[in-house]
């Protein structure tokens, strides 16, 4: 018996086993190990031939895990806690396998376990891994003994089961009235989703992420066409600094919900990054989703009004001209870093180096440039080889280090500015991202992770500025990916075009991918209730209407399939014939016995015939003379006997 | 009208065997479908991911919900179809003696101009007998033997039958039930060691006032044949010698052919010790005689005297026994 699962059913403990790898990243560790090492023990059974353990066993186990993510999670409802128990559960429920009637049980837990993953992702990659896994399970649900005898037999059956289900799901996903009500109040938040940036930026933190090709959002631009070097996603401001680290600084100065765009000027499909705030834009005005609320502040930073714990599309628009920074936003961002953890001497060395920098002319944009040309004129370098260093000071970047990534600069840039007296900030976000030509969107990534300043400038207007651009400006140009390659792998100048033009084939083949999982998602998400009453309208239907239609296709389906299993033996022409002549003989209340030859029966009819009938006698024996050339005679083609069965009935009826 | 024009579109053509009954003895009803234990489950299993895709707004948890729903609902038509082009086209239950087995032969015929049925469980009511049928080809049919026991002889009604199945994804369950108005008869025991009470013809012939050619008894042990004389029992004339040589013989056997086994039923139950197993011993004597061939004669209860010379009367008589009670004497 122990044996039983990992010979019999391979195909089901592959199954099962794969949708346990699949829902890796979504339940906590110790859930994961707790399923895996479930399996390593029956698979430890199953070699040494170990008696499994009993029921029992696995009934107070399985009561102990669910204790444990009781207390874990503190409650059981919501995706999260459901899904570790499965995980646990199919774990347990694969260990205590013994008998051929456990298997439907297993195989509905499959169906759980492998849909569980797509309440944490709508990703196209993992439908498609799933799909042969359905197709295994559904499989597993045929009797066994055919599945041995004739597998291909089986497949093709599951095969035209699937072929009627498409259009009958595709139908009821069209048209069941979706509610957006929530059914009850299931917990939302996640402990685990740490993917973006935190609140808070220090030397080392963006070069880390840009080591991810994660994927940040999808991004459509509809009205006007941008080029790479300006496609600046604005993620937060960092007003708030301790040396070179900045931080988040909540004011809820102006705090307002976002106007509905009135035109959409471009769409974003945001991906879960259990963070409250938005990419957005330069210049944008209006945000809105479908599925949270979306509130900004007097700086146009966006946030949600929950956690992004699932994709979102976002749409925006962009607005016009912003008001002058005010006051007390000036006198927030103009406050002086703090120095004194540097030595005297350094101290001074910085204070020089700022009045070289301010010059006589103390205009913010002047300073601005002045710092630009410093870090272009003394041979300050862009890279990753830095690492983390969160105790960076500004004097060992400005004078000893003199290289650094995104960060570096754009601290060090803004520390130059306050110091200055110019009121500046960091700002953090993506900048560039890939194009995807085939679906006309971009894609942005983690590895496009990056910040940059802003300062006041003379008209009390915010102005960005990147300093990157004078010290890599090919990065800013190529965007992160070219120009990583570019360092990392020292391409030649025709690799460089091939790499920017995107043209060999495993880069057309990943756009088309990446297009079709952008539709995709898109789709699932746009698809909501306002979308379905769209359609109805353009239907002419209502909410009724549609599950009225959905009855009546499930009811036109259902005779479809009836009609498609015609029962009933196809008769040959002679026997109907035979039927025909029998029936017309029956109204006589005349039968043939059982012994009875086509001759004799024809005799008996016509001697017993009532005398109102005799008239009908040649007709009859024509008819007689017809049906046995036909049943007894050489025998004629399917038209030829069509014909004389036509000819038959054509001369009863008559008679 | 229109109803008949239905019967005869649904109706199943017949499986010719001289053990078909009349049409009205069948009752086959129509198939019945529910939704199995899984099934209940599986459907349980589709609205937890719809309440779940409600919740999350999950249109892909949607699209997962409703494709299984399709394939459950196709599901129930696949079940039902399955069984609803099955007919019994025969079941038969030949006599057999008490305490040992006897056949349940059941055929079953698949009317379905183009599928398969598949996966057929046949249940016999009340015997706790099941069977399994793999699979019928479209048109064609399929016999199935069971074994059947009974401890006390009689005569029975046909046992009902289920037939049932839950191909292909044992998500419904569907099933359709005979009743056969038929009876069959369960022989008394073959037991029981006491010698056959024997007649010689004469003796046989004196007491119940018969020639002697009425007496004529057989037994396998053939001899060989002698010419006809005009003394002979006309009765052993071979026929088939006769077509040959255009002259009449007759069959000759060993003396011990002349043995007849007579029964007098009022004398041999008159002291009834156990009754059953005088039924038992009565059984095993008349199997014998139609097993060695010689000549069985009763006289009934009602003074009515049967000569058991043929097979069927042979069958009647066990027919008779397998219903005889104390009562049937007086």
């Amino acid at each position: 018996m122990s044996r039983l699962l990992l010979t019999d059913y391979k195909s089901l403990a592959f199954c099962i086993f794969t949708s346990t790898l699949l829902l890796f990243p979504d339940v906590p560790l110790w859930c994961f190990t707790l399923g895996i090492l479930f399996w390593l023990w029956r698979l430890f059974c199953h070699v040494f031939d170990f008696t499994i353990p009993s029921r029992t066993i696995t009934g107070i186990l399985s009561f102990l895990a669910l204790g444990v993510v009781l207390l874990d999670f503190r409650t059981l409802m919501g995706k999260e806690p459901a899904a570790s128990f499965i995980v646990i559960l199919a774990g347990l429920k694969s260990l205590e396998f013994s008998e051929e009637s456990e298997k439907d049980f297993l195989v509905l837990l499959g169906f759980f376990l492998i849909s569980s993953k797509f309440l944490f992702s709508y990703d196209l990659t993992y439908l498609i891994l799933s799909i042969p896994i359905y197709v295994l399970l559904t499989l597993n649900l045929f009797p066994t003994a055919w599945l041995k005898a004739s597998r291909n037999r089986a497949l093709l059956y599951l095969g035209k089961v699937c072929l009627l289900a498409v259009p009958m799901a595709a139908l009821m996903f069209v048209f069941f009235p979706r509610i957006t009500k929530k059914l009850m109040e299931l917990p939302t938040s996640s402990r685990y989703g740490t993917s973006g940036f935190s609140e808070s930026v220090s030397p080392g933190s963006i070069s880390r992420l840009s080591l991810s090709a994660e994927i940040v959002m999808r991004v459509e631009l509809f009205n006007n066409a941008t080029n790479l070097s300006s496609l600046y996603f604005r993620g937060q401001s960092l007003e708030k600094n301790s040396q070179m680290t900045w931080n988040y600084l909540r004011t809820n100065e102006g705090i307002k919900k976002s106007l509905v765009p009135k035109e959409t000027d471009y769409k974003i499909i945001l991906e879960p990054h259990y963070r409250s705030y938005i990419f957005s834009l330069r210049n944008t005005e209006r945000m809105m989703t479908e599925t949270l609320g979306i509130y900004h502040d007097l700086d146009f930073n966006f946030r949600f009004d929950s956690f992004l714990e699932k994709k979102a599309v976002i749409l925006a628009s962009f607005g016009e001209a912003r008001p002058q920074v005010n006051a007390v936003t000036i006198a927030r961002n103009t406050k002086m870093p703090d120095m004194s953890m540097l030595t005297a001497e350094q101290q001074k060395q910085i204070q020089v180096l700022v009045s070289q920098l301010k010059g006589k002319n103390a205009r913010p944009e002047q300073i601005s440039k002045s710092i630009l040309d410093h870090f272009s004129s003394n041979r300050f370098a862009y890279t990753l080889e830095t690492g983390e260093n969160p105790s960076l000071n500004l004097h060992d970047f400005l004078f000893k280090q003199k290289k650094g990534y995104c960060e570096h600069y754009a601290s060090a840039m803004a520390l130059l500015l306050r110091l200055s007296g110019v009121p500046a900030r960091v700002v953090v976000g993506y900048h560039g991202g890939e194009f995807n030509p085939m679906g006309n969107f971009w894609t942005i990534r983690q590895k496009d992770a990056h910040a940059w300043v802003e300062y006041v400038n003379s008209q009390n207007n915010w102005i960005y500025v990147d300093p990157v651009s004078v010290v890599a400006p090919q990065r800013i140009e190529l965007g992160s990916n070219v120009y990583n390659s570019i360092i990392n792998e020292m391409l030649t100048e025709d690799e460089i075009r091939k790499k920017i033009s995107s043209t060999d084939t495993i880069s057309q083949l990943s756009m088309w991918f990446d297009n079709i999982n952008y539709r995709w998602s898109t789709f699932l998400l746009e698809y909501d209730f306002d979308r379905q009453k769209d359609i109805l309208k353009s239907l002419n239907l209502s909410l009724g209407g549609a599950l009225v239609m959905i009855l009546i296709a499930l009811f036109i389906i259902s005779v479809f399939i009836n009609l498609l299993q015609k029962r009933g033996v196809k008769k040959k022409f002679s026997e109907l014939s035979f039927n025909e002549i029998n029936n017309w003989a029956a109204q006589f209340d005349l039968q043939k016995k059982d012994n009875e030859g086509p001759v004799n029966w024809l005799h008996r009819i016509l001697q017993q015939l009532p005398e109102k009938n005799k008239n009908s006698q040649p007709d009859l024996e024509k008819a007689f003379s017809m049906w046995i050339q036909m049943s007894y005679q050489k025998p004629l083609s399917e038209t030829e006997n069509k014909r004389t069965f036509s000819e038959i009935r054509k001369i009863i009826r008559r008679a | 009208m229109v109803k008949n024009w239905l019967k005869k579109f649904f109706k199943a053509p017949r499986f010719l065997s001289k053990y078909t009954p009349d049409r009205n003895i069948k009752k086959q009803k129509r198939p019945y479908i529910i939704p199995s234990r899984f099934g209940v489950y599986f459907g349980s299993g589709i609205l937890v991911l719809i309440a779940l895709a409600y919740t999350y707004a999950n249109q892909l948890i949607y699209l997962i919900a409703f494709f299984y729903s399709s394939v459950l609902f196709i599901a129930m038509h696949l079940t039902n179809n399955n069984i609803k082009s099955i007919e019994i086209s025969e079941l038969f239950v030949p006599n057999f003696f008490q305490d040992e087995t006897g056949i349940l032969k059941i055929t079953l015929h698949n009317n379905h101009s183009k599928y398969s049925a598949r996966f057929l469980n046949i249940d016999i009511i009340g015997y706790g007998l099941t069977s399994v049928v793999t699979e019928i080809p479209p048109n064609s049919f399929q016999t199935t033997e069971m074994i059947l026991q009974k401890r006390s002889r009689g005569k029975y009604h046909y046992p009902k039958v289920t037939l049932s199945s839950k191909f292909p994804f044992n998500l419904f369950y569907s099933w359709k039930r005979l009743t056969w108005d038929q009876e069959f008869f369960v022989y008394p025991a073959r037991e029981g060691h006491a010698d056959p009470p024997y007649s010689s013809e004469d003796e046989l012939s004196k007491k119940l006032d018969l020639t002697s050619a009425r007496l004529d008894s057989q037994s396998d042990n053939f001899l060989g044949h002698k010419e006809y004389t005009a003394y002979e029992n006309y009765k052993r004339i071979d026929w088939k010698v006769y077509a040959r040589k255009n002259k009449l013989y007759v069959k000759t056997f060993e003396t011990e052919s002349s043995k007849i086994c007579y029964i007098d039923f009022s004398e041999y139950f008159r002291n009834v010790g156990d009754f059953e197993k005088r039924i038992n011993q009565l059984t095993k004597w008349i199997f014998d005689s139609q097993k060695w061939n010689t000549l069985f004669v009763v006289k009934l209860s009602n003074d009515e005297v049967t000569f058991l010379d043929d097979r069927k009367k042979f069958e009647s008589l066990l027919e008779k026994l397998s219903v005889f009670r104390i009562q049937d004497l007086t």
